[in-house]
């Protein structure tokens, strides 16, 4: 412990930014018992490791950090599943996302999530970090290892992605 | 002014530009209806997304705080798995070791029992290695040992044949096991 400030207490952290890191999670993976599972693991690992961090834009910082990596690691999985499964039934790729559905335990009864889940990994985790996560490019480009431009274009094409998706859905 | 692209656009909409680009945008918008347009769908995404509430919000608050408390509650079993430095003169290392299998043997007791947790119990035998400070020694790996009792086995039929969908540590373990049992 520093002598210059005093540690946010876990129930601080908790009251406070809930909102964020599930958000993040459930936007990102656009399924509510995994996004559940990824903020109690980013949360968890918080209160074990009991970072001693001045305020709660570090706190922020440290748990968004923990929670992009659960939501890679469960689009990783997803993508494994989905593979193993098309070979378990040796059928070829196919271009609409019925396969993906099987592992949608539950589906989104929102249409903007149902947009968000058709947009494409690496500009969907760019935006809802940018939409959700009060962090501009420059946090954003250092959280994913990418260059302050490349988060720029991947908001926008995040975006304008986006809004086709939706456009759609009206019709 | 020429018309900005789109991606800078969006970064108008998220104040990432310089004070005078915002200025020259803000301006460039109001007589460009191209822009004004684009620039009204880009922020339209945004509104969506934060228009749409998370349903049940309260009830995730509370169940993932339940759940922290509870699998940090099962993280202390694992405690006694992990082999751990503890700063302490030898004499009394032995008597911390008995503390730590009492606390656990009765720990264990009380799960198999009906009773399925008992803190208290647990929680006295962490404060008396937490009590303990000085010269350092480490707790042997025998330790490990005392968690037969939580072993699971299990037994998959010899004919079936499965088609594995998960984890790969999963794949190879069922590898390993077919080779095993070949
Ligand atoms: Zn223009």
């Amino acid at each position: 412990m520093s002598i210059e400030h005093e540690a946010i207490s876990f129930t601080t952290v908790y009251q406070t930014l809930f909102h964020t890191i599930f958000s993040i999670a459930y936007r990102i993976t656009g399924n509510m018992t995994v996004a559940e599972e990824i903020s109690q693991e980013s949360f968890l690992k918080y209160y074990e490791k009991a970072p001693d961090l001045p305020d709660l834009d570090q706190a922020r910082y440290w748990l968004i950090r923990v929670t992009k990596n659960l939501c890679y690691n469960n689009e990783k999985r997803k993508a494994r599943e989905k593979r193993a499964y098309q070979r378990a039934l040796r059928e070829p790729e196919r271009p609409n996302h019925s396969g993906e559905d099987l592992f949608l335990h539950e589906e989104s009864k929102e249409e903007v999530q149902r947009a968000l889940n058709e947009v494409p990994y690496n500009l969907r985790s760019v935006l809802v970090l940018k939409e959700y996560g009060q962090l501009n490019y420059r946090q954003i480009g250092n959280l994913l290892g990418i260059s302050e431009s490349n988060v720029k274009v991947r908001v926008y094409r995040g975006r304008e992605k986006l809004a086709e998706l939706l456009k759609r859905g009206e019709q | 002014m020429m018309c900005p692209n789109e991606s800078t656009l969006s970064a108008y909409l998220d104040g990432e530009l310089s004070t005078e680009r915002m200025q020259e945008i803000t301006e460039h918008v109001k007589d460009c209806r191209k822009c004004k347009v684009t620039l009204e769908q880009l922020d339209q995404t945004r509104i969506s997304l934060h228009e749409a509430d998370i349903p049940a919000f309260e009830a995730h608050k509370r169940r993932v705080y339940e759940g922290i408390l509870y699998a940090h509650r099962r993280g202390a079993d694992g405690f006694w798995a992990r082999r751990i430095g503890l700063p302490m003169p030898v004499v009394l290392a032995a008597s911390a070791l008995f503390l730590v299998f009492a606390g656990g043997f009765i720990y264990f007791l009380g799960q198999n029992s009906a009773l399925q947790r008992q803190p208290t119990q647990l929680l006295y035998a962490n404060e008396s290695i937490q009590g303990l400070h000085s010269s350092s020694v480490m707790i042997p790996e025998f330790l490990d040992q005392g968690r037969e009792s939580n072993e699971v086995i299990i037994e998959i039929p010899g004919e079936q044949e499965f088609m594995i969908i998960g984890e790969p540590a999963l794949i190879r373990e069922n590898e390993q096991w077919n080779q095993v049992v070949r």
